[in-house]
């Protein structure tokens, strides 16, 4: 018996069937009772004019905010002076470990150093009509610094056989009362360095991926002002703009090997029905629209193949009934090819330097990874057992090893750890294991391989989330303490 | 949703507010039930998403955008409310009325809703919530990560950890059948 899906599927009809959409009595007047008495919140409405002064919104407020907003700049400015001579807060970091320190940043003397952050890239070099709201929200960004000691400017490939280290991580610093920035976070002593302003809507702003050359930080913009923002680390941001009205799902954004270009998957296409992939070449160049790999299928976690000729993710049909398999696309070619299989698993898809993909998936009821050969078309199921009590996340960079998230007992007596499973031998190690109550979540992987890091909640809400910079080499981990950094990419830097 | 009633909404119109709650009612009914397993504190979750909602809506850019913006704060409430309710230490859960079974033999899947429902209820509430939000909604994860307000590493972490929990305790609940049928015979 398939059990996976069966679980899968019984938990969707108990759900379904006991979920209780009934009205209680006199539950929608109540609500206009409280709605009748309660103000709305006034909207930002301040917009910047091209020669930098505020065309106001209703009350002064647009000037207010954007003296907020200038304030918060030079204090953030003097922060990095602060920290710069300081140099950083080391007394954060404890069991420090062999993470590489990354290169020192360099910071512009000021944000007019750069250009001006207005500057889109499309086929025309100019921005579409984006209409009022998205041309307010775009003044809000500006760019904080940049680093430096990279060996080539955006556009141009790593060389050969280059190896990158880890540099620092990109990650957001939310701010729900006043402008929030995106950091470069020191994975060695935690220290934040302000490196992008987003304004006052981070909730705009869905994901964070540096380029594989280290150059270049993409950032995608959800909502209808849907665009790829390009943080260039040698001249600024410039803009790619797919077109008026696009929306850009969280999680779909992935880089070329060769840092040309981006995937990026837009949401709500009528036409054909199901989830189409886009890919935006940085030179503004027409998108080319892939399309779905079958009819109203979702599709996600895709990645391109180390030669940057296919890209790969994992498809899943909509109903009860659905199914999930592997699909791989041939950009040149315009064509995707299906592998059906059953249910998806945990582990993100990943390529061996050989062109074969892995992916983790239930052809018979059973996690399963299974090797794909783009050349042959063929698949290979491997011959080792993914157990239900360990959940397979990421292959590592060398192709031969996944790592796996294992977990046992619940609230305050709960047990995380990493493993890394060798996919030649099926043998399995413990490279860490958490501190008793301490929930881990998220991840992201060094450039190079050598760490992991990952959130860890505690049982108790109210205490902040704490960062794990785990080393995979199994000598330890080190404790940022009460920095959350969420969602991040962490920088290849290529010598 | 229709994006007119929501301009309008915006624009301070209640009448369209209360044309957008009375459409999103059911939806958030369910998910706030489901997620916090007392009636009570889902109404009060509902009413303060949906309050939430109207104080915010002058903010919200893309009104098309607003079933998964109300469900983001709908999940903001659940917490809060989940928070107080701790605190109270209420221990009272309504028993939702099971549905007429899909298939199959109704002794066995009377059985499997209950054990469904025990083991729904041991689980921690952001657990559920992530539940809810891939197999009931049928978000993608990426979608169900956006909607709780998390990485999508983390829900796939998430999910996981919940999935791994379910089996778990339906493991040892048929292991405890077994053990009970043979201490009988």
């Amino acid at each position: 018996m398939n059990e996976r899906r069966d679980m899968d599927r019984l938990l969707r009809l108990h759900l379904a069937a006991t979920a209780d959409p009934t009205p209680s009595r006199g539950q929608l007047d109540a609500l206009m009772g409280r709605v009748a008495t309660t103000s709305q919140r006034p909207a930002w409405t301040g917009v910047l004019t091209a020669d930098g002064r505020a065309a106001m919104g209703e009350g002064g407020r647009g000037e207010v905010r954007i003296a907020a907003l200038l304030v918060a700049a030079m204090l953030l400015l003097a922060l990095l002076a602060i920290g710069l001579l300081v140099g950083g807060r080391k007394d954060l970091a404890v069991n420090p470990g062999p993470v590489a320190t990354p290169p020192a940043i360099a910071l512009l003397p000021s944000p007019r150093a750069l250009p001006t952050p207005t500057t889109f890239i499309t086929p025309t070099a100019q921005p579409t009509d984006r209409g009022p709201d998205c041309t307010a929200r775009d003044e809000h960004l500006a760019s904080l610094g940049v680093t430096a000691g990279l060996a080539w400017g955006s556009g141009s490939p790593p060389p050969s056989g280059a190896h990158p280290t880890p540099g620092r991580i990109a990650t957001w610093s939310a701010n729900t009362d006043g402008p929030s920035t995106v950091d470069l976070l020191d994975p060695a002593t935690g220290a934040r360095t302000p490196f992008m302003d987003l304004g006052l809507t981070p909730g705009k702003y869905s994901q964070l991926a540096w380029s594989p050359d280290g150059s270049t930080l993409a950032i995608t913009s959800s909502g209808d002002c849907g665009e790829v923002t390009l943080m260039r680390t040698s001249d600024g941001i410039v803009r790619l703009d797919p077109g008026p009205g696009t929306t850009l799902e969280a999680g779909s954004l992935e880089w070329s090997p060769d840092s040309s270009q981006v995937a990026v998957i837009p949401i709500g296409l009528a036409q054909p029905v199901g989830t189409h992939v886009w890919i935006l070449p940085r030179d503004g160049s027409p998108k080319i629209d892939l399309g779905p790999p079958c009819a109203g299928c979702n599709t996600f976690w895709f990645r391109w193949s180390p030669d940057g000729r296919h890209l790969a993710g994992i498809y899943q049909t909509q109903g009860d009934q659905s199914t999930s398999g592997v699909a791989i696309a041939d950009p040149s070619a315009g064509t995707w090819t299906v592998f059906p299989e059953g249910s998806v698993g945990g582990l993100l898809p990943g390529w061996r330097d050989d062109h074969r993909l892995i992916a983790d998936l239930s052809p018979d009821g059973t996690d399963r990874f299974i090797e794909y050969d783009v050349n042959t078309g063929s698949r290979t199921v491997l011959p080792i057992h993914s157990p239900s009590t360990t959940g397979a996340f990421t292959l590592l960079r060398d192709g031969r090893h996944v790592l796996e998230f294992s977990n046992t007992g619940t609230g305050g007596n709960v047990r995380d750890s990493l493993l890394l499973l060798d996919l030649d031998t099926g043998s399995r190690r413990t490279v860490w294991m958490a501190p008793r109550g301490i929930q881990l979540g998220g991840g992201i992987l060094a450039p190079d391989g050598s760490a992991y890091v990952m959130d860890a909640g505690h049982p108790d809400p109210a205490q902040p989330n704490d960062t794990w910079v785990i080393r995979l080499d199994g000598s330890g981990a080190t404790k940022l303490a009460g920095i959350d950094i969420g969602d991040g990419s962490w920088q290849p830097v290529v010598h | 949703v229709d994006p007119r009633l929501v301009v309008r909404a915006q624009a301070g119109d209640q009448e369209a507010f209360a044309a957008l709650a009375a459409e999103s009612l059911g939806r958030l009914n369910a998910v706030a039930r489901l997620v916090l397993r007392d009636q009570d504190a889902a109404d009060d979750a509902v009413q303060d998403a949906l309050v939430s909602a109207w104080r915010g809506l002058p903010a919200l850019r893309e009104p098309e955008r607003f079933g998964g913006w109300l469900n983001r704060l709908l999940v903001r409430a659940c917490y809060d409310r989940a928070r107080r309710e701790r605190r109270r230490r209420v221990a009272e859960v309504r028993v939702t009325p099971i549905g007429e079974p899909a298939s199959g033999d109704a002794q066995a899947s009377t059985a499997m809703h209950d054990l469904f429902e025990r083991s729904l209820g041991r689980l921690p509430i952001d657990q559920r919530a992530a539940i809810v939000a891939v197999y009931y909604l049928d978000l993608t994860i990426p979608e169900a990560a956006a909607m709780v307000g998390i990485p999508v590493g983390t829900m796939k972490s998430r999910l996981h950890r919940s999935l791994q929990s379910l089996h778990a305790i339906v493991d040892a609940d048929e292991r405890g059948a077994v053990s009970a049928r043979e201490s009988v015979a």
